[in-house]
C-alpha cells in the first residue's frame, strides 16, 4: 500500500508539473518521492523520514499550485502523499512492537478510516478548489480567526475531557 | 492526549491556510482539508479513557540464577472496543528476556483478554515488577491516552548453592540432640574417646578384651569398656561479610557474588546434616536470621542471601561492632569474607571468647589479578599482598582459626576440604601470644 500510494504521489505531482511545463519540478518530484521511500530502509530514521517525506510532498503541492499546475492534481497529489504517510505510519507502529495480534483487524480498521477521511478530505478540497469566491481583507482575516478558533476550541474540549 | 503526529498535522493545517490567506490562494487553502479531515476523522475516533485490568503470575517466586521463571500479563478491557491498545511490560534491570515478548500491540474488544507471556533469567536480587504502561490509539493513531495498571509483583533470584560434602568441624559446645559432630563427651557414638571400668548396663561388645587382659594379667580383676564419643547437633552461625570494602569488582563481576555463593552452600551443607544455623549479613547494616532447623530455616536465609547487597555504613566500617551475642556462647562461627587486613584481630577475639571460628576467604588477590596484565609491577604488587594475607591467615591458624583461603576458579567443595584436611579442627584450648 506504501508503494502503491507513493506512486500514485509521485505521478500525479508529476503530472501537475508536466502540465504547467515545469520539468525541474518533474525531476524534483522523482528526487522526493523515491529519498522518501529509500529513507524507510534505514530503521532509525523511519518516522523522522516518514514526517520528511510528507512535508517535502506537500512542499511540492503548494509550489505546483503556485506554478500554476492544475490544483485539482496538486490537492490530490497532496491527499495520496497523507494517504502514504499515514501507511507508513502504521506500519512503522506494527514493526516497533515485538508480537502485533489480530494484524488483518487492525489493518482493515485503518485502512478503511485512513481511506474514508481521505477520500472526504480530497472531495472537499476539491470542492473548494473549484468555488470561487471574493474576499475582501476582513473577510479573509475573520475567515481565518473563526477557522483558528474553531480548531484551538475543539482542541482545548478534548483536553478538558482528559 | 495529542501526539507529535497531530500537533505536526495541525501545523501543517495552520501554515496552509495562513500560506493561502497570505497569497490570497483558494487552493493552497483547499490543499489543508485533506489535512483537516484526516485529523478530524483522529479526533472522532480518538480513544475513550481506557477501564482495563490486569494481572501478572509469575511462574515461580523464587528462583535460582539462571533458572528461567516464566511471566504471564494479562490485560482485560472492561470497558468500550479499542482499535489498538499497546502493552508494555517494563522488565526490571538484571533481567535478560529469554524467550517471548514484553510489548504487544492488539485491537481489544469489550471484555476481552490480551496475553503476554515470557520468560526470563536474572541475577541474584530482589526484583520488583511495577505497573504495565498501555497506550490506547485510535485507529488513525494519531491521539493516543497512555495508563499504567498496577500490578506488583516480587521474585527473589537467590545465590546459586553448590553442593559441599560433609565439613568437619568441632565447636566447643553442642546441642542436646544427636547428630553428627563430635561433641567431645563420652557415650554411645562411633569414634573412640576412651576407657573406663565396666559398669553395670554396658554392653558386652563395647568391653575392650585386650586391655581387659592385660589389666587382669596385673591386677586379676578389671572388666574395662570403650568409651564413644557423642555426635550431636551444633549451633553455627555464618556471618557473610557485606562491607563495601569487600566487594571487589572487576570486568568479571563482584567477588561479593562468590561470598554470597558460598554462604548459601554452607548454609545447605549445615542444614542438611541437621545443625540449627543462623546467618548474619555485616555491611551497610546489620540483617540476619535468627538460627533455626530445617527447610523453612533454609528458605529464610537464603531469602536473605537473595536480597543481600554490599554497601557502607561508618558504624561498621571494620569488624568491632560484629554483635558476637547474636550466636549461642562457644558455638562455631563461620566468617565468609575475603578478609581485610583490619579483621584479623577481631576474629582473634572471637576465638578467645570461646567460639570456634572458621573463615572461608575467597581470595581478592587472585581475583583482581586475573583483571590485569602479567607485568612486573603487577607481579610484585601481588607478591606482597599475598605476604601480608599469607601472614594474617598465619596469625589466625595459630589462634586455632580454620582457614580456607578460597581461589573462586576453583570449586569451593575441593577447596574446603583440601583446606580443612591440613588442618584439623583443634582440641586444643586457645593460647594466644601477646
Amino acid at each position: 500500500m506504501v508503494i502503491a500510494c507513493a506512486i500514485v504521489t509521485l505521478a500525479l505531482l508529476a503530472l501537475g508539473f508536466a502540465l504547467s511545463g515545469t520539468w525541474l519540478g518533474v525531476a524534483l518530484a522523482a528526487g522526493v518521492v523515491s529519498a522518501w521511500l529509500l529513507g524507510l530502509r534505514y530503521k532509525q530514521f523511519n518516522d523522522a523520514f516518514a514526517d520528511i517525506g510528507l512535508i517535502c510532498a506537500f512542499a511540492l503541492a503548494v509550489a505546483g499550485i503556485l506554478m500554476r499546475a492544475p490544483a485539482l492534481v496538486m490537492i490530490a497529489a497532496g491527499t495520496a502523499a497523507l494517504l502514504c504517510w499515514s501507511f507508513m505510519r502504521f506500519e512503522l507502529r506494527m514493526a516497533a512492537v515485538q508480537r502485533v495480534d489480530h494484524v488483518e483487524v487492525m489493518t482493515r480498521g485503518h485502512l478503511r478510516w485512513a481511506l474514508t477521511a481521505s477520500a472526504i478530505g480530497l472531495a472537499l478540497a476539491g470542492l473548494a478548489a473549484l468555488v470561487r469566491t471574493d474576499f475582501t481583507f476582513a473577510g479573509v482575516f475573520f475567515t481565518g480567526l473563526f477557522v483558528t478558533l474553531l480548531l484551538s476550541a475543539v482542541i482545548g474540549r478534548w483536553r478538558g475531557e482528559k | 492526549m495529542i501526539t507529535g503526529k497531530a500537533a505536526g498535522l495541525f501545523a501543517g493545517v495552520i501554515v496552509l491556510v495562513l500560506f493561502g490567506l497570505a497569497g490570497l490562494n483558494s487552493a493552497v487553502i483547499a490543499l489543508a482539508i485533506p489535512l483537516l479531515v484526516y485529523l478530524a476523522a483522529g479526533f472522532w475516533l480518538r480513544p475513550a479513557p481506557p477501564h482495563l485490568t490486569g494481572s501478572r503470575a509469575l511462574s515461580v517466586e523464587r528462583a535460582i540464577v539462571g533458572q528461567p521463571v516464566t511471566i504471564t500479563l494479562k490485560v482485560t478491557n472492561a470497558g468500550a472496543p479499542i482499535a489498538e491498545v499497546l502493552i508494555e511490560e517494563s522488565v526490571p534491570a538484571g533481567f535478560e528476556v529469554i524467550d517471548g515478548e514484553t510489548r504487544l500491540l492488539t485491537p481489544l474488544a469489550t471484555n476481552e483478554t490480551a496475553t503476554l507471556e515470557y520468560t526470563i533469567r536474572g541475577t541474584r536480587g530482589l526484583y520488583r515488577f511495577s505497573g504495565v504502561q498501555i497506550t490506547a490509539s485510535s485507529a488513525l493513531g494519531i491521539f493516543s491516552r497512555r495508563s499504567a495498571l498496577a500490578s506488583d509483583n516480587q521474585l527473589l533470584i537467590q545465590p546459586e548453592a553448590a553442593r559441599l560434602r560433609a565439613i568437619t568441624i568441632r565447636p566447643p559446645r553442642t546441642r542436646g540432640f544427636a547428630g553428627p559432630i563430635p561433641s567431645r563427651q563420652g557415650g554411645s557414638g562411633v569414634d573412640f574417646l576412651g576407657l573406663r571400668e565396666y559398669q553395670m548396663g554396658d554392653r558386652l561388645r563395647w568391653v575392650n578384651w585386650r586391655v581387659t587382659a592385660r589389666a587382669m594379667e596385673r591386677t586379676t580383676h578389671g572388666v574395662f569398656t570403650n568409651v564413644f564419643e557423642q555426635e550431636r547437633l551444633a549451633d553455627i552461625g555464618i556471618i557473610l561479610d557485606a562491607r563495601q570494602t569487600s566487594d571487589l569488582r572487576t570486568s568479571e563481576g563482584a567477588l561479593f557474588e562468590y561470598s554470597n555463593r558460598a554462604a548459601a552452600a554452607l548454609t545447605e551443607s549445615f542444614l542438611d546434616a541437621g545443625n540449627r544455623v543462623g546467618l548474619l549479613i555485616y555491611g551497610s547494616g546489620i540483617d540476619g536470621v535468627f538460627p533455626g532447623y530445617g527447610r523453612m530455616q533454609r528458605d529464610r536465609i537464603l531469602r536473605a542471601l537473595g536480597r543481600a547487597v554490599a554497601g557502607h555504613h561508618f558504624v561498621f566500617e571494620t569488624l568491632r561492632n560484629l554483635p558476637t551475642r547474636f550466636f549461642p556462647a562457644q558455638s562455631q562461627i563461620i566468617f565468609v569474607s575475603p578478609v581485610g587486613s583490619d579483621d584479623p584481630p577481631t576474629l582473634l577475639q572471637l576465638r578467645a571468647q570461646g567460639y570456634a571460628v572458621m573463615v572461608v576467604s575467597p581470595n581478592p588477590i587472585a581475583y583482581e589479578a586475573r583483571a590485569f596484565a602479567d607485568d612486573y609491577i603487577a607481579r610484585s604488587a601481588r607478591r606482597i599482598a599475598d605476604a601480608e594475607r599469607s601472614f594474617n591467615f598465619q596469625q589466625m591458624r595459630r589462634a586455632g582459626i580454620q582457614v580456607v583461603d578460597w581461589d573462586v576458579a576453583l570449586p569451593l567443595d575441593a577447596v574446603i576440604h583440601e583446606a580443612l584436611a591440613r588442618q584439623p579442627a583443634s582440641r586444643r584450648p586457645l593460647v594466644i601470644n601477646r
